[in-house]
């Protein structure tokens, strides 16, 4: 037993772990035909498959025409020099030597100071490095040495000093050149076409890249398109911008835009109608797949998806007219400010929205502005949307029919006109004391006492005089600005551009008296094109319509002289019917008229030939500098529409800060005479013509049609 | 002995010649992807550590391993010590703390603890002799084992470097394996073992919080990216697959040399040092790739067969310990790319770009041809021919 026990096993064990080792190697040799043999065919076919490159390329952007069919905005081409990376790029020597051909054909900047500030120290380290490669590796310490191959880069640049790269000559305009082109070629991406310069490419220039080409791996001479507006400013303000190539999509919406697919360099837009519509404006890109082997040639071509160009736009702004009212305010604010510079030391704009009341189709918005500091006038449209001023008793109507429906008072009903004294405020009344006077005399004279009762209704409260107000419900502030958001005023006026203001709402309830003055628009300030939806909605029995910029959506068919089929098309848009009687509506209307016949704008309007229905307003607007009193100025303010049974045109215009003695010789009727004029003298010329709005349609007015129907469906 | 000639066995001197090829080749095509430096600066420094190793190797080779056996201990200690400097002074590179800076180069203490670790054990068990131990017997001197192993794997595990930790764990266990332990002893360290795994997982899926402790946060993407390397196509399943795709693409023959798709495109992450193998397998083919395992089978054939005929189990525990620490090495480091086993640091020996690993390395051979060159008699049997 004991010999069995003390028996040597170590040969046996050492067999044993031989052949377990053997065993482990075999399992190597087996894997590796697997992997090799039996999976090798298809990783190898993977390897290829990967190797389709996408490519986008970019289609021409969709152009604007006016209702007429007369081209606003435009793509001029732009001579441009692109450069497309082959497939994994060129080298850096390459790119170096690329970069050194294109100098001779194309410079940079004229300037010498704005090459200089193209060029920046890493540039310069960079292109040190090219030539000094083996001896910026040597500057690297072993751990550095054993970095990624990034990492190592970004260390070797970092001991690159002044002294190193300023032994070239960096006064030199040329080797700048070639540093700023080079750093535009390192910025491309494999098969991707990059702009290397777009703005200035002189015609010699483009010419000699065009020649060379052959020499120019890479490089194309191609033409890109830039927004060219065909009438200069007009309306540029609501057309918007787009970003540059150089800006390429909003850093901030970064991931939005490129979850839609969007590069990173892309022109978008970033204001205006170009950012509203830009989901249409934009087209679909040109995919292209690149089929290329392993070496990196490409083998084939395939487009994936067909490029489309941006879809055009219809706008609903006549620019024949609004040419002539962006002259008209102008020319009207320049007179008055020159015939009176003390008087109207504030007054720096005349702001006028037209639209048709009964679509909500935009026909003209006109801001102009003095700037006194350089003393010249500027357009400065966007006002009309942006800005919000006390509208004064423009909005009587609006309290008026609030008072109507709120059955506070009747049509026809009689109320003394007279100073209203409640205690510790100052008195308040109309312009002069009006005696007994209805509802209609009451918008026709432009009562305020009328407005003031109509209010200390709403709110329940009893008047007594030189009193305080009694009873009074803090609520009436919320209904009366209920009726008045059902005009538009303070609210969301549903134009299609990114940004609107809604008006300055007040926020103090404790104050009656501010009731009373929200009720004839001393308090509460609304935009111009507010004034403006609210009396279309007047005009137009009560419909609120949407106001727009855009009546069609077209597709591009590659001519500018003829339209191509409707994408989509913007119809009357009705947000909300008035809830109450069309008598009460058909009262004001009266009233309004009332207003140019016998009232208080008989003495400009009477001789008017359009039949025009309006109201006017003067709200005071003390200037204030650092809370110190200025002077007394008044917001001048017209809200109408014509003519008075058909209504067709309707305009709200805003003169903010006019001296006070302006009210009278008024440059808002001025302007207002003027535009209605300009309005009705273009359509009579149109008629005489036969130009219609429809001048290209041939295959629209079926949508348009569908669309009406629709709006009866609303109003049932 | 003659002592006029040089101590070299030139069956492993042929080998290393071998070797020296496929790593200058396969290490110029891998570094190619660093275009902006030097394209042989690693061909170079290899090629100085190949001279630097087989210079070392011969110095060994002069020594009379016989001697060494009482040195052992002292050898292990310093070997401890250094390693216990590092825990507390070591310098911190990617992530792990393995070298010591010695001012005017770094030293990394693990790699020389292999190697005397496994003379110690070697030692150890040599005093136990070649007779069969009962299970009673077995205890103490496999007690003595483990706590001798455990100090310095708990240390190399600790840096992090489970590769290393899991080589000499390997490495001792062969030791073990061969000497004359008991059977018995044997399969309880083995149920021992996978019990231990067994806890591991079940802690993996049970109860996360021990686990974390055991297995650091670095290393379970490995796992993760080695089990499905489709699903976690962005960590170490993307090199694993992308190595995966390489050495798959090479098919029979390879790509051809510089041709390698996804080597020369550096779709392979550190292609002159651990993925080495991903650029033999590419470009180089199912030939070439198998022509370098049978090299290495090779090596390890021509040392179990100097361990079979050494007439000293010192010796004899040296080649198996040496045996242990090349073959783990080698199956570890290939078996990762081409998806046999997770992803580690280790590099595969004589091969991949590097001068601490190839210098152990040499070292270890060394030891083995002094053992070959002591060798002093053929004419007994096997058996006997071991004291």
């Amino acid at each position: 037993m004991g010999k069995t026990k003390k028996k040597a096993q170590l040969p046996f064990r050492l067999n044993l772990l031989f052949v377990f080792i053997f065993f482990l190697f075999s399992l190597l040799i087996l894997q590796l035909g697997v992997v090799q043999i039996l999976n090798g065919e298809e990783a190898r076919n993977t390897i290829n498959e990967t190797e389709n490159i996408r490519a986008r390329m970019s289609v021409p952007r969709g152009l604007m025409y006016d209702r007429f069919g007369n081209l606003v905005l435009d793509n001029e081409p732009e001579r441009t020099i692109t450069y497309t990376p082959p497939r994994n790029g060129d080298s850096a020597k390459k790119r170096l030597e690329i970069a050194e051909k294109l100098a001779e054909f194309i410079m940079m900047e004229e300037e010498f100071e704005d090459l200089e500030a193209r060029v920046r120290e890493r540039d310069k380290q960079e292109y040190w490095y090219l030539f000094n490669t083996q001896e910026a590796g040597s500057r690297l310490t072993e751990e550095e040495k054993e970095l990624s191959a990034g990492e190592q880069y970004n260390k070797m640049l970092e001991k690159i000093k002044p002294e190193d790269y300023n032994t070239f000559d960096w006064s030199d305009r040329h080797l700048l050149n070639v540093v700023a082109i080079k750093k535009e070629l390192d910025t491309a991406f494999q098969l991707s076409p990059h702009t290397i310069k777009n703005e200035n490419v002189t015609e010699e220039e483009y010419a000699l890249v065009s020649e060379n080409l052959a020499q120019l791996p890479g490089i194309d001479a191609t033409i890109d398109w830039n927004r060219v507006s065909k009438y200069d400013n007009t309306f540029s303000s609501f057309i918007g911008r787009i970003s540059s190539s150089n800006e390429g999509i909003p850093r901030e919406n970064r991931d939005y835009y490129l979850s839609l697919g969007y590069s990173r360099n892309d022109r978008v837009g970033t204001s205006g109608l170009e950012q509203q519509y830009e989901n249409m404006l934009r087209g679909q890109k040109e995919v292209i797949q690149y089929t290329t082997n392993s070496n990196g040639t490409i083998i084939g071509t395939e487009t994936i998806v067909d490029g489309k160009a941006g879809n055009d736009l219809i706008l609903t702004v006549d620019m024949e007219l609004q040419q002539r009212v962006d002259e008209i305010a102008k020319i009207e604010l320049e007179n008055f400010i020159n015939q009176n510079p003390r008087e109207n030391e504030y007054m720096s704009e005349a702001l006028v929205a037209m639209l048709d009341p009964q679509t909500g189709e935009v026909l003209a918005l006109s801001g102009a502005h003095y700037d006194r500091e350089n003393d010249r006038y500027v357009d400065h449209s966007y006002r009309v949307v942006y800005d919000a001023h006390l509208p004064g008793s423009s909005i009587k109507g609006a309290t008026m029919l609030a008072g109507y429906d709120a059955n506070v008072i009747e049509p026809g009903e009689i109320i003394y006109d007279r100073p209203i004294r409640i205690a510790e405020t100052q008195p308040k009344s109309s312009w002069t004391d009006l005696g007994r006077i209805n509802d209609l005399t009451a918008i026709e004279q432009s009562s305020n006492v009328y407005m003031f009762e109509i209010a200390m209704r709403l709110a329940t409260a009893t008047y007594r005089e030189n009193e305080p107000l009694y009873n009074f419900d803090r609520d009436a502030f919320r209904v009366l600005r209920n009726y008045f958001s059902q005009f538009g005023l303070g609210a969301r006026t549903g134009i299609d551009l990114p940004f609107e203001a809604t008006g300055v709402i007040g926020t103090n309830t404790q104050d009656g008296g501010l009731l009373l003055d929200t009720a004839i628009g001393q308090h509460d300030a609304y935009t111009t094109l507010q004034l403006a939806q609210y009396v279309s909605t007047i005009a137009n029995d009560g419909y609120r319509v949407r106001p727009h910029l855009v009546k069609e959506v077209r597709q591009a068919n590659g001519s500018k002289e003829s339209l191509g089929p409707i994408v989509e098309s913007h119809g009357r848009d009705i947000l909300n019917r008035i809830d109450m009687d069309e008598s009460y509506i058909k009262r004001v209307q009266e009233g309004f008229r009332l207003v140019t016949t016998d009232g208080t704008a008989r003495g400009h309007w009477a001789n008017s030939p359009y039949n025009v229905a309006l109201k006017t307003g003067t709200a005071q607007n003390d200037v204030y500098e650092d809370g110190e009193f200025q002077m007394r100025t008044n917001n001048l303010t017209l809200v109408g529409y014509a003519p008075y049974d058909e209504p067709e045109v309707a305009f709200a215009i805003v003169v903010p800060r006019a001296g006070t003695g302006n009210d009278h010789n008024g440059i808002h009727h001025r302007i207002g005479n003027q535009i209605m004029e300009a309005y009705f003298d273009l359509k009579e010329e149109r008629d005489q013509a036969g130009i219609t709005e429809n001048l290209h349609e041939q295959i629209g007015n079926e949508a348009i049609d569908s669309e009406e129907t629709s709006d009866e469906d609303q109003e049932n | 002995m003659q002592t006029k000639k040089l101590p070299i066995d030139y069956t492993i001197l042929f080998l290393l010649g071998c070797f020296l090829l496929f790593s200058v080749l396969a290490i110029y095509s891998g570094s190619a992807q660093y275009a902006s430096g030097d394209p042989t600066f690693f061909v170079k420094r290899q090629i100085v550590w190949y001279v630097v190793g087989i210079l070392v190797m011969i110095v060994i080779a002069y020594v009379d391993f016989e001697l060494i056996e009482k040195w052992t201990l002292a050898l292990y200690a310093i070997g401890t010590i250094l390693l216990i400097l590092v825990h507390f002074y070591g310098k911190e590179l990617k992530g792990a703390q393995r070298w010591l800076d010695l001012g005017f180069t770094d030293i990394q203490p693990s790699e020389f603890m292999k190697i005397f670790l496994i003379l110690h054990i070697a030692a150890i068990l040599n005093k136990i002799g070649k007779y069969r131990l009962s299970f009673k017997d077995s205890i103490w001197v496999t007690m003595k084992v483990l706590f001798y192993s455990a100090i310095p794997l708990y240390l190399i595990f600790e840096q992090p470097d489970l590769g290393s930790t899991l080589m000499i764990a390997f490495a001792v266990f062969g030791l073990l394996f061969v000497s004359s332990i008991s059977i018995k002893m044997i399969l309880l360290l083995v149920s021992l073992a996978a019990t231990g795994l067994g806890t591991l997982i079940f802690l993996y899926f049970h109860h996360f919080e021990l686990f974390s402790k055991v297995i650091k946060s670095h290393q379970m993407p490995r796992i993760y990216g080695w089990l499905n390397p489709e699903m976690h196509a962005q960590g170490f399943g993307f090199q694993l697959r992308q190595s995966l795709l390489g050495i798959g693409s090479g098919q029979l023959t390879g790509s051809g040399y510089n041709q390698g798709f996804q080597v020369q495109n550096g779709r392979i992450p550190e292609a002159q040092t651990d993925f080495i193998f991903a650029v033999i397998g590419e470009e180089f083919g199912f030939i070439g790739a198998s022509i370098l395992v049978c090299l290495f089978f090779l090596l390890i054939y021509r040392i179990i067969t100097i361990a079979f005929h050494a007439n000293s189990l010192f010796g004899v525990y040296i080649c198996v310990g040496v045996i242990g620490l090349i073959a783990f090495q080698v199956f570890q480091n290939i078996g990762m790319t081409i998806g046999l086993m997770p992803i580690t640091g280790l590099a595969l020996p004589f091969i991949s770009y590097g001068g601490s690993a190839l210098i152990t390395n040499m070292m270890a051979l060394g030891l083995v041809t002094s053992v070959h060159l002591r060798t002093k008699s053929y004419m007994f049997s096997n058996e006997e021919a071991i004291r």
